[in-house]
């Protein structure tokens, strides 16, 4: 049926809707936030960014440069505004290293893919009888109650999937979208007034089924549904239309092709870089952007210089400078790292394997303290000298910036008590 | 200008007036005449009058319930209809209407209502064969449901014996003869001893005399049996991947064979859709969904459904996929290993370890474990059979086109022998010869490693390929394995039922690696037919929570992108009208899930499926396009074609949930249903009512496939 009504329908049709029909108690299920006036955005709102380096990195080519080592590689250090230096192929981001630290003595024991995505993410290592969740879910089950207004997901995952929320339920589930924001199946094919009757009914449907017993499921996805509306009817989805910034700030994070090493296309992590902006900017707590391309078994110079650097220098020296810019840097955590490192020994192909037991990670923002090398390798980076770092000791600094309590135990679905960031101490460096 | 455009026209005009109250009595005949003589009019004249309601309900109810809803939140720039009241304040307006637009609506009506919409609520009758609570009981007066610890009325007899019997001896199917032979069966059952090639009859009786001894063990007493719906739906997702019809249900459903269980799998195992189904999966295990490897796909899923079609022994496509050379055009099976033989072939190595055997070597190169320092050779032993295998790249002209193409090849190299070398983790390189499970093969050239790694997987009595494919198998069908996750077998992960999963593996070598039969003891084992439904004397089997499963339920799984997608296409009823190459179907298909897939980009092919239980998926199904068709009034669906036919409104009803839920409405639904359908159709203008009668079953077709009882397999 092709009626000539308009599209799209925006909260307070809906509410029309639901207010006049008899339907308006069951569907009501379905709706989190009556409040009026929800897009009010304050800038004040904790936050944290990700920028995940999907395939492992070799940050002894990057953030922890080895000159005169037979490890060091082809690139030379330069100096930054902190007080550090970092690869010469990372010259922008130089420019904004007094906002962020380097913690170089990372070390963990997961070199496989799945097994230290999981890890970095979650700060525990696998295990069959339970599944941690992701740390955008922690952050998102513990700020999003206190943003009411906030209509959207309260953690989204740009370019790549994140980590799944594990024991804390699929309504702390990341939200993917691309990073052109564009968000499938989002506008109602159908006319206004009659989402509110569908919803009534599911409502009934879905009590049948829930109180049938059958464990986690039919509820989880009555509350992912709840959400799913809250973001039909949302304003605030306006944040996801990244196409809407001025051609000057996308130029600034590569957006559209252009500059070294860009190629034709667009910088698909800078334009998710610039979503994550906008995204923080309206309320949303946790915003995780992915960059791959860094499993870099072979050829690994040449990739560095040619693609992945400049790409990521560019993108990632925007971001801290807007943020900056507009006064949300203070509020915001910035975190970069990977997997794992790469071996600091070049292998036949020129290229650098898995390697987990030194490496680095970078964090800054949010009151955190920037311009700092916090641990170190050893002179040809195969080991860590004095304090080495896991991710728990990363996410727990991030916690204390966001101002969640250290001390915040959740439960597994089995009644296990599992500490925040698995218990680690924040990094004493990071947090003053 | 043709006379119809100037009949439009003119009708349009006449409408416009008839919303403003402006129709004057000789327009509205002429409305009338316009109306009675032609279809298409009635239909643009239904249309706008709905459309004129609308704007119209819209505008009248957002001026009284703004105080009760505090200020209304800010509009966003796109209002295109709030833009659209504003500027037209005439709609604001009480319209009154004129005598002449009632008598054509009672006339439209009269001409279109040709069933009969209006019935008012009524209690619908008993028949609800879904009502779980009722269906349970019938199910536990034909079959002892719960062998509690206390003596039962049944004497000796176990329930799942009997089933057993019932199920698969179709000549000792009536029930005189079921005490006899239970006995013999539990005779045979409890007599572990008896030799390994056993009947049907015999292991399903081993099957469930096992889980029954550990639900004893645990002082549980198993669900209730599912009743026939429930059953028949999980089998239908478990074994062809989608949904039934609802003449397949309803067959299924009415029918008193006491045999039809054991014959509706029997069915579903000669079904095309079989072939589809376990494919898909075994392409997806083994290749994945990322478009760069689509070739490859293509190529190993053509392979597979040649091996499901005859219903290949899985040692035997093994070995194919493991000793494939050539290109994928001289050889399908070669697609597998061209996927994944970059990077040294360690994803290779890696992911036919998981596949095949059931082990995660990969991740002991760095972690720590008791068993780690032999687990890292064995990687790289097991690593070391493809180093002669090389991907070669052929370009050449065609020479009709002048195009050029590239032919990629799986290459034994003659001349690479010796072991493979590699880091060990205090930094020394070590050589790894070509061993598997203890057995060291010949090193030099003259050796093709892989054809004899494919021989020595299937080695034995109990090759680790059998156990392996019979836990995944199980997990497949119960939701989780014996071992979890399935493929991360070993010592330090050991199975919830070690005998039933060696007793299993070693009936699948002695079945010459019948999938089929496997497949039939498992869905026809007396805990595949329980419930979903946790009860109170069995909360404590709760894998979901990280307890070890005890099998006395089946867990509720949530269903592959591709379940969906085929059970939103069985609802719509067009699958039974496409008549495609299964190819184009495919690639409709593939192309369609890509939204959902995630590829890392590493060099070790790793890929997620980001769909179950998110939000992307809820918008999918509340708003994509394959919703949209399937709860079109267009005909040919299955939506369009029961609206449109004659039956009753309650039987409409029934066949919507039956449609989408393999069930019956309840009898809270139907009352519900049937409140909202009335009151939309009185609620309605005159002449839209067929209209709003067809919408609200949409409605309820919507709601039906929205809800979780639709995306759970349960």
């Amino acid at each position: 049926m092709n009626l000539p009504v308009p599209d799209g329908m925006d909260r307070r049709h809906f509410m029309r809707h639901m207010a006049a029909g008899a339907t308006i108690l069951p569907a009501m299920q379905f709706i989190n936030h009556v409040k009026a006036n929800a897009q009010t955005v304050r800038k004040n709102q904790k936050a944290c960014i990700l920028l995940w380096m999907s395939g492992g990195p070799p940050t002894i080519d990057i953030w922890d440069l080895k000159p005169g080592s037979k490890n060091g590689g082809e690139f030379q250090p330069v100096s930054t505004k902190g007080d550090m230096q970092i690869s010469e192929h990372m010259s922008k981001t130089a420019g904004v290293m007094d906002e962020l630290s380097i913690v170089r003595s990372m070390s963990t024991r997961e070199a496989d893919h799945g097994r230290g995505r999981y890890f970095m993410h979650t700060s525990y290592v696998p295990n069959p009888t339970v599944i941690h969740p992701t740390f955008g879910s922690v952050v998102s089950h513990e700020l999003a109650s206190s943003r009411k207004d906030l209509e959207i997901p309260s953690f989204v995952s740009v370019g790549g999937s994140s980590m799944g929320p594990g024991y804390l339920g699929m309504s702390h589930a990341p939200f993917m979208v691309q990073s052109n924001g564009q968000i499938r199946n989002a506008g109602q094919s159908n006319e206004t007034g009659r989402l509110g009757q569908r919803l009534a009914m599911l409502g009934e449907i879905e009590s049948n089924f829930i109180n049938s017993n059958r464990g986690e499921f039919p509820k989880a996805h009555k509350e992912v549904y709840q959400k799913a509306v809250n973001l039909m009817t949302s304003d605030q989805m306006r944040a996801f239309e990244v196409a809407q910034e001025s051609d000057q700030v996308k130029q600034m994070y590569g957006v559209g092709g252009g500059g070294a090493g860009m190629g034709m296309g667009a910088n698909r992590f800078g334009e998710g870089c610039l979503l994550a902006r906008r995204l923080v900017e309206s309320g949303v707590p946790f915003v995780e952007v992915d960059m791959g391309g860094w499993d870099l078994h072979n050829d690994v110079f040449n990739t560095l210089r040619d693609q992945r650097l400049p790409q990521l220098d560019t993108a990632m020296s925007a971001l801290v400078a807007d943020l900056k810019m507009r006064g949300l840097l203070e509020h915001t955590t910035i975190v970069w790292m990977g997997e794992f490192g790469r071996t600091p020994r070049i292998n036949q192909n020129v290229g650098r394997d898995h390697w987990a037991a030194s490496w680095s990670a970078v964090v800054g923002g949010g009151g955190l303290k920037g311009g700092q090398a916090i641990g170190a390798t050893d002179k040809d980076g195969v080991g860590i000298e004095g304090q080495s770092y896991v991710p728990g000791n990363i996410w727990a600094s991030v916690a204390h910036a966001l101002g969640i309590p250290l001390d915040t135990v959740h439960t597994s679905k089995r009644g296990r008590p599992m500490k925040l960031a698995n218990g680690q101490p924040p990094i004493a460096e990071l947090i003053g | 200008m043709s006379t119809a455009q100037n009949r439009q026209t003119e009708l349009l005009k006449l409408l416009e007036a008839a919303c403003e109250d402006r129709l004057s009595g000789e327009q509205s005949v002429r409305l009338e005449e316009l109306l009675t003589g032609n279809d298409s009019a009635r239909k643009l004249y239904r249309e706008y009058m709905l459309l004129h309601g609308l704007l119209y309900w819209d505008t009248a109810v957002s001026s009284e319930s703004t105080a009760e809803l505090g200020e209304p939140v800010k509009l966003a720039s796109s209002q295109t209809l709030s833009t659209r009241e504003l500027s037209t304040p005439r709609r604001l307006k009480k319209v009154s209407w004129t005598v002449g637009v009632v008598a054509v609506m009672a006339l439209i009506v009269g001409v279109l209502l040709t069933g009969d919409p209006v019935n008012g609520p009524q209690s619908s009758p008993s028949e609800t064969l879904a009502n779980t609570e009722q269906s349970s009981t019938d199910q536990s007066s034909e079959v002892p449901s719960d062998k509690t610890p206390v003596a039962s009325n049944n004497g000796t007899r176990k329930p799942a014996e009997i089933r057993a019997v019932v199920g698969l001896e179709p000549q000792k199917s009536n029930t005189t003869e079921q005490s006899d032979n239970s006995t013999t069966v539990a005779e045979n059952s409890s007599d572990k001893t008896i030799s390994v090639g056993a009947s049907d009859t015999t292991i399903l009786s081993l099957v469930n005399t096992e889980l029954r001894s550990s639900w004893d063990a645990n002082q549980i007493v198993p669900s209730p049996q599912a009743d026939d719906a429930e059953w028949l739906r999980r089998v239908h997702l478990d074994l062809i991947g989608q949904i039934p019809t609802v003449d397949e249900a309803s067959r299924f459903l009415a029918s008193k064979d006491s045999r039809k269980r054991e014959k509706l799998v029997e069915t579903l195992l000669q079904r095309s859709e079989y072939i589809t189904n376990w494919s898909t999966i075994w392409a997806n295990l083994m290749v994945g969904r990322t478009p760069d490897r689509a070739e490859y796909r293509e190529a190993l899923t053509k392979f597979l459904r040649d091996s499901f079609r005859e219903n290949r022994p899985w040692d035997k496509i093994v070995t194919s996929v493991i000793s494939a050379e050539g290109s994928t055009q001289d050889n399908l099976a070669s697609g597998f290993l061209l996927a994944h033989v970059s990077n040294q072939a360690v994803p290779a190595t890696a992911i036919a370890s998981r596949l095949f055997l059931g082990t995660n070597v990969q991740c002991t190169q760095c972690h720590d474990h008791p068993f780690n320092d032999s687990k890292q050779n064995q990687f790289w032993e097991l690593n070391s059979f493809f180093k002669q295998t090389e991907k070669v790249v052929e370009r050449h002209r065609d020479p009709t086109t002048g195009n050029m193409l590239q032919t990629v090849s799986l290459v034994t190299k003659p001349d690479a022998d010796g072991p493979t070398f590699f880091e060990n983790r205090q930094g020394r390189v070590q050589p790894a010869f070509p061993i598997y499970n203890g057995v060291k093969i010949n090193d030099d050239a003259s050796t093709n490693r892989r054809e004899e790694l494919a021989k020595l997987l299937s080695a034995g009595e109990k090759p680790q390929i059998a156990e392996a494919f019979v836990n995944r198998t199980w997990k497949h069908f119960f939701g989780f394995g014996f071992t979890n996750p399935v493929d991360d077998m070993g010592p330090h992960n050991p199975a919830s039922h070690p005998e039933l999963l060696d007793r299993l593996a070693r009936e699948f070598v002695a079945s010459g690696y019948d999938q089929k039969r496997l497949m039939k003891w498992i869905c026809l084992s007396d805990a595949y037919g329980r419930t979903s439904r946790l009860t109170d004397v069995n909360d404590i089997d709760n894998p979901e929570l990280g307890e070890i499963p005890l099998f006395s339920r089946v867990y509720v799984k949530t269903m592959s992108v591709e379940q969906v997608y085929n059970s939103l296409l069985v609802a719509t009823g067009v699958l039974e009208m496409q008549n495609g190459s299964w190819e184009a179907v495919e690639e409709q298909r593939n192309q369609w899930l890509q939204q959902f897939i995630h590829a890392y980009e590493t060099e070790e092919n790793n890929e997620d499926t980001h769909f179950s239980g998110t939000i992307a998926q809820a918008l999918m199904l509340m708003n994509g396009d394959l919703m949209e068709e399937a709860i079109s009034y267009k005909s040919p669906t299955f939506f369009g074609n029961l609206i449109a036919s004659n039956t009753s409104d309650q039987e409409k009803i029934r066949q919507l949930a039956l449609s989408a839920l393999t069930r019956y409405p309840t009898d809270r639904e139907m009352t519900m249903i049937r409140k909202m359908v009335s009151q939309n159709v009185a609620n309605s203008r005159n002449g839209q009512q067929r209209e709003r009668y067809a919408q609200s079953l949409q409605d309820i077709f919507w709601a039906y496939l929205n809800s979780s009882e639709f995306v759970l397999v349960h």
